[in-house]
């Protein structure tokens, strides 16, 4: 696949984002985001009489995502997740403008999209300077942050999921056994080893269905570490390739994983904080007041434990693909380290009801 | 455990750095020579990894007596339960007969304590199957208990 080069960047952009000549710099890769390939940079030419310049961002499949059946992967395809942008340009929600969707790709022959880039780095929370960072966010009298993360939240659930190209809708009463079929039947393709704590949790997500009172879009992905932080701005919510129509309760189930706190291997220092900024009781309270939506703590219990179930998938997967040779990324290598502090965070939730 | 082969990753981190880490340092002799010892120490690691047997060991011990303090549980409460009976004695069985590799005990652990833990599913409700689960999933506790330990985890949750 043809990498992402000044020379590359140039001649695909140049007829493409203007008639005239384009010419590219200051690319930077972003391994944030890296189910996908992500590249910032600058894009100059000339309009008329005046010289142009925009910060650009270019998001593109990679070669494990562009060579196999797109059903087989843990996300939507890239078509969807810019489809799923463009639902958002007008939502409650901060997202960067998309400018187009390109199934072929010119030169670097896969599907892309091209948006506006945006001020901020996302937090990484298993990064203890950051989780500081986020730490002071909460103890600040403002709480700026933890507000418009509760935001951000209410605002993907405004939008309207069934309308988006390739997003099934999702009635409430099958939601639940519709996502618990999805997640087993991904988690037995890349099974690493027949797990008993993994079994009883999915025995238990089966016994223990939730009723779902109404469906919305769901990032599926949300946390802090998908957000852009700017100061104590979010300026943008990333990485939309999980979303679906779903509970929306998932979605605070989700960043309130011990892992999207920060911890891998040894617990963190503020475990009551959900992605490390916000209380979760004060997270759930502000969502209930934002949205008129009732938070049933029991639900959010479930999907918290069923998250963890769905990062624990997500890694089984990636390590599958290192392991059987599908991809030589040692990333994919490294993430068979996080399931078993998984498993320890869905026995401590499933615990409760079992014995 | 945890999952993929270590001395499979470790062997392959060892040909990453010698055959691609090592040619690309052109400019810098000290780091060239410091690249190759890595390569060859990672080659030296993946052949050292055994500290898994250990746990395992300790797995086996765990989930043999989990299994015999289930037995008496069911004895004492007179549950009736002979599917999970049988799936308690297969899993002794299966236990005890394990000679193999390491890796090979360890699945064999596994599944002896899912077999039973379905059956406790399958059989029982309530109260009497949380009193019959509880020694297993001190064997589940243990285990990952173990795996994070590995992992380098030196602080309680």
């Amino acid at each position: 696949m043809t990498e992402f080069s000044a020379d590359a960047l140039s001649g695909y952009l140049s007829g493409t984002l203007a008639d005239s000549e384009v010419s590219v710099d200051d690319i930077v890769a972003h391994t944030e985001g890296w189910s996908r390939d992500t590249v910032s940079f600058t894009a100059r030419y000339r309009e008329g009489d005046d010289d142009v310049s925009e910060r650009l961002v270019l998001r593109a499949e990679n070669e494990l995502q562009h060579d196999i059946d797109t059903t087989s992967l843990p996300g939507n395809d890239i078509q969807t997740e810019y489809e799923t942008l463009v639902a958002s340009q007008d939502a409650p929600v901060p997202v960067p403008r998309v400018r187009w969707f390109d199934a072929d790709g010119g030169p670097f022959e896969r599907g892309l999209f091209v948006m506006e880039h945006l001020e901020g780095e996302p937090p990484i929370t298993w990064d203890p300077r950051d989780r500081q960072d986020l730490y002071d966010a909460w103890d600040a009298a403002d709480r700026t942050l933890p507000n418009q993360f509760v935001d951000a939240a209410a605002g993907v659930h405004s939008i309207d999921g069934s309308s988006i190209p390739g997003v099934e809708d999702v009635s409430p009463d099958e939601v639940v056994s519709r996502e618990i079929d999805r997640w087993e039947e991904l988690y037995r393709s890349a099974e690493l080893k027949r797990e008993p704590a993994v079994e009883e949790a999915i025995r238990w997500f089966r016994a223990n269905e939730p009723t779902v009172p109404e469906t919305t879009l769901i990032h599926g992905d949300f946390r802090i570490g998908n957000a852009l932080v700017d100061d104590d701005r979010i300026t943008g919510l990333l990485d939309w390739e999980f979303a679906r129509v779903g509970d929306p309760l998932f979605d605070l189930g989700y960043a309130s994983t011990r892992y999207f706190a920060g911890k891998l291997v040894e617990p963190i220092e503020r475990p009551e904080l959900a992605c490390s900024l916000l209380e979760r009781e004060w997270f759930y309270d502000e969502y209930e007041r934002r949205t008129g939506r009732t938070v049933d703590r029991e639900r959010v219990r479930y999907w918290r434990a069923f998250s963890a179930f769905v990062m624990l998938t997500i890694c089984c997967w990636g390590a599958n693909q290192y392991d059987t040779g599908a991809s030589d990324d040692v990333r994919n290598a490294w993430f068979q380290y996080p399931v078993p502090g998984l498993i320890e965070d869905l026995l401590a939730i499933i615990e409760d009801d079992r014995l | 455990m945890p999952y993929l082969d270590p001395e499979l990753i470790l062997d392959r981190f060892a040909t990453f750095t010698r055959e691609e880490v090592r040619p690309a340092v052109t400019d810098d002799e000290f780091v060239h020579a410091q690249v190759g010892s890595m390569a060859s120490t990672l080659q030296f690691l993946a052949g050292e990894v055994g500290g898994r047997e250990a746990a395992v060991r300790t797995q086996r011990r765990t989930l043999t007596d989990r299994l015999d303090e289930l037995e008496a549980v069911l004895d004492r409460n007179e549950i009736d339960a002979p599917d999970v009976r049988a799936a308690l004695e297969e899993g002794h069985s299966e236990i005890g007969a394990a000679d193999g590799s390491t890796e090979e005990v360890e699945e064999i652990l596994l599944s002896a304590a899912d077999d039973v833990l379905a059956a406790i599913d399958d059989e029982l409700d309530g109260e009497r199957a949380a009193i019959v689960r509880r020694p297993l999933y001190e064997f589940l506790r243990t285990r990952v208990d173990q795996q994070l330990g590995m992992l380098g985890r030196e602080g309680d949750e």
